[in-house]
């Protein structure tokens, strides 16, 4: 059991530096004015995803950074699933920034979106809370489970 | 008396490769200009009667004497002309007229070697080619001193050509973006090279140089839609698979939560 | 049976054994995420998470989806050039105040080709009030339905109580403040949540001043989405630091209040729906009729050409003072009728960067529109007139401020 537990709580503890260096790096990125593409991950530039959420992604981080140890105990539970949530807000709101970008045919296009210019529209990059997604749904999950059979 | 021949010959010799040294230096525009950038472009295709040939900005610098900014305008500006008018199609070499307004030998250069109808080409057909000033004023004489007079005023408005296709008459205007130059260019060349309205500084000698470098390296390098007026950026191209391969796991994992909840309500 | 004190209380002991249980009250899941909520160190991280998620959903779904992917063609492609095509008398009086007003080239009459430029009631008060403000106004009370019903709102309040009692509130004024970005008129009417009078009048006068709307929220999200972080910074900066000069200046009490915080529950569908019902009708039975009527009166009066008559005499206080060109004096004067529309009419004219910022900033805290002056004026005309003093000192002084802070900057 209690190697279950520190084994938990390593995992927990590598989501939570993994996510504040996507915080960190989301802010200085964006503190440059430019955004950065590395393959399928990018550094948004602009002050709102880049900055403002670049500060929920650093939170998010510290959440599961300060309640990794122990997750147990209900408090720092409470404290890796409000993390989790963090990231769900952000990843969520980018997903429906997609999914209202993918609906309309365009200015000077059609009515509704054609099926290569919809699925284009989902195509990466993707900002770092999307890759922290499944994680998030993992961990919460593990705490609700915890939670069940307490 | 040989060896007072042999010191003539010698003599002379020696003098003519200094001469075509000097020449040499004569025909670089840009002396100490910098190396050409790394740029991909691709031939001009024709056909010359029952061949198809490949003309290459190398050879067309080759045939003027190096690759400069009116060469290479030009040959950017024969590409955009003809894909415009022959699409895919491959034009016949007599099949094209070239007007263009831009008295300068390299712009002249480039454009008679392509039709044909340079100086010492030996080709199986000829295309037209005219230089008709913004003015209206044709011109016969293309010498290059003739042509240096001509360029005094040159200015963005010079820098248009109609590449059209004799047989049916379709003609495309391909007119360079003011952008392409950087601001005040015409007004530092004219300084530098006619001393108007007086005799260029050597930081303004040296400003024009690395314009001109500038421009050069643009027309090698840059796509079609910064260079000429009326050509549209090209839309990016959706990476159809990939946002496919996003949205399936989007529209899975909804699924699956969505059905999870149910269970555990259902459950309850 | 007449039962003695002590019997009394051995009965209620005996019942009380049958039906109360006791225990130890053991911390669940959602009691320590309640918590986390409330506490500050905790609670201002996860506020400004909420806070991006409904702004980044506002913008995506009233703006990209609705407004840009959908009303826009709907009313630039269709609804205007058929509206222009049919009604008859183009160029006259009456086709510029219902239709386009239009503008003149070498004296020629030119119909505008979209719906943000023609000015028209039936042409951009249509277009505002439907294809900008509609989806604005209703993903907004949408989501601050969603917030509520989950229990989210109390403890916003808890956490930001300590910030509001600088400025002579409670917790619970951001409810009117909040609402004040879905339309002024409800948010006035929510001020009488608070205890004292006191209380109200400053609630009244910054959400008047400082609180931009939905109706104009939407407007500034479709012309300067690049500049709408800026002056949105301007208002809340401002909101405090009038809030703090109100709170010493006007004489009474601040109570604290006791407020009873739910704990998360799952929001019933039935409410939200409801609810959301109820507001977006409301908005759109108080307050679109005076933004149509805003729009005829705004077009009478540039036809009659008062508008640039007053613009002309107060071009030197809106030029010299507040740094914005001399065009805007006729959209800054317009902004009492039709802030939306005004927001509109300074985005096309030409302005740098901080000058734009200067006069939306300027349209915001200039005047409350004309549907919230009415509601102001049936809470009581006493604080209606301290709030139009107010307001007049506060656009001066802030007006003036912002355009020292771009000297300073070096951007005006």
């Amino acid at each position: 059991m209690a190697e279950k537990n520190n084994l938990v709580m390593i995992c927990i503890a590598i989501l939570g530096v993994v996510t504040v260096a996507f915080g960190l790096a989301d802010i200085l990125v964006s503190a440059g004015g430019d955004g950065t593409e590395l393959s399928i991950l990018e550094i948004p530039g602009d002050m709102f995803r880049g900055g403002w959420g670049g500060f929920i992604v650093l939170f998010a981080g510290l959440f599961y950074l300060s309640g990794c140890k122990n997750v147990a105990e209900v408090h720092n539970a409470s404290k890796v699933a409000m993390g989790s949530v963090l990231i769900w807000i952000m990843a969520g709101t980018d997903i429906f920034a997609m999914i209202t970008e993918s609906i309309p045919g365009g200015e000077d296009g059609p009515w509704f979106n054609s099926l290569s210019g919809f699925l284009g529209t989902y195509a990466p990059p993707y900002a770092p809370a999307m890759f922290l997604l499944p994680f998030s749904l993992v961990v919460v999950y593990y705490i609700l489970k915890q939670e069940r059979t307490r | 008396m040989k060896s007072k021949i042999a010191f003539k010959v010698a003599t002379l010799v020696i003098m003519s490769v200094l001469a075509l040294s000097l020449a040499t230096a004569a025909d670089a525009h840009m002396p100490g200009a910098k190396p050409l950038p790394d740029f991909e472009l691709t031939p001009v295709v024709i056909n010359d009667g029952e061949t198809e040939i490949e003309i290459t900005i190398e050879e067309v610098g080759k045939y003027h004497g190096d690759i400069c900014v009116c060469g290479s305008c030009a040959f950017r500006a024969t590409q955009l002309g003809i894909s415009q008018i022959w699409g895919d199609e491959i034009p016949a070499r007599d099949d094209i007229r070239i007007i263009s307004r831009l008295p300068t030998p390299g712009s002249r250069d480039c454009f008679q070697y392509i039709t044909g109808t340079g100086q010492g080409l030996e080709t199986n057909t000829k295309g037209e080619y005219k230089m008709i000033l913004p003015d209206g004023t044709v011109v016969t004489n293309m010498t290059k001193k003739n042509l240096k007079k001509l360029s005094k005023n040159v200015g963005i408005d010079y820098f248009k050509f109609d590449v059209c296709r004799i047989s049916t008459g379709e003609c495309f205007e391909v007119a360079v973006k003011e952008q392409a130059f950087p601001d005040g260019y015409f007004e530092l060349r004219k300084k530098v090279k006619f001393g108007i309205p007086e005799n260029a500084t050597s930081e303004e000698k040296a400003l024009f140089k690395s314009d001109w470098e500038i421009i050069r390296d643009r027309f090698l390098t840059s796509p079609d839609w910064q260079l000429f007026v009326g050509v549209e950026e090209p839309e990016e191209e959706n990476d159809v698979v990939g946002g496919a391969i996003f949205f399936s796991i989007l529209v899975i994992a909804s699924f699956l939560l969505v059905s999870l909840m149910y269970s555990k309500r259902s459950q309850e | 049976m007449k039962l003695g004190p002590d019997e009394r209380w051995d009965l209620i002991d005996s019942i009380a054994s049958q039906v109360v249980t006791y225990g130890k009250y053991r911390h669940t899941l959602k009691d320590a995420i309640g918590e986390l909520t409330v506490k500050p160190m905790t609670g201002i991280p996860i506020a400004i998470a909420v806070l991006y998620g409904f702004w980044s959903v506002f913008g995506s779904f009233a703006g990209t989806l609705c407004t840009d992917g959908f009303f826009v063609k709907l009313f630039d492609g269709y609804w205007l050039p058929w509206l222009q095509g049919v009604f008859p008398g183009e160029g006259g009086w009456l086709y510029s105040i219902l239709i386009d007003a239009g503008g003149m080239t070498n004296g020629e009459f030119i119909l505008s080709d979209n719906c943000f430029e023609a000015f028209g009631v039936l042409t951009s008060g249509l277009f505002v009030a439907i294809g900008v403000v509609l989806p604005a106004i209703v993903i907004f009370y949408l989501m601050l339905t969603l917030l509520e019903d989950i229990g989210y709102m109390p403890r916003l309040a808890v956490l930001i109580d300590t910030v509001l009692h600088r400025i002579g509130l409670h917790g619970y004024a951001i409810v009117p403040t909040i609402l004040s970005l879905g339309c002024n008129v409800p948010a006035v009417t929510a001020t009488r949540i608070l205890e004292t009078r006191k209380q109200r009048f400053i609630m009244m006068t910054l959400l008047a001043i400082f609180i931009p709307c939905g109706a104009q929220l939407g407007i500034m999200e479709e012309v300067i989405p690049e500049l709408i972080g800026y002056a949105l910074l301007y208002l809340v900066i401002g909101y405090f630091i009038f809030g703090f000069i109100l709170n010493r200046i006007v004489p009474g009490k601040s109570p604290e209040i006791l407020i009873d915080v739910p704990s998360y529950q799952k929001p019933m569908i039935a409410n939200v729906r409801r609810k959301l019902w109820m507001r977006v009708s409301s908005f759109f039975k108080v307050a679109v009729p005076f933004v149509l009527l805003g729009c005829v009166v705004v077009n009478v009066l540039y036809l009659v050409g008062f508008i640039q008559w007053l613009g002309d005499i107060l071009a030197p206080v809106f030029v010299g003072w507040f740094g914005v060109p001399k065009e805007t004096a006729g959209p800054l004067v317009a902004a009492f009728l039709r802030k939306d529309l005004a927001v509109a009419q300074l985005s096309v004219i030409e302005m740098t960067q901080y000058q734009m910022l200067s006069a939306v900033v300027l349209v915001s805290i200039y005047f409350p529109c004309v549907a919230t002056f009415a509601m102001m004026l049936k809470e009581g005309w006493k604080e209606l007139i301290g709030s139009v003093a107010v307001l007049a000192v506060v656009v001066f002084l802030y007006g003036g401020i912002i355009h020292l802070i771009g000297k300073l900057i070096g951007v005006a």
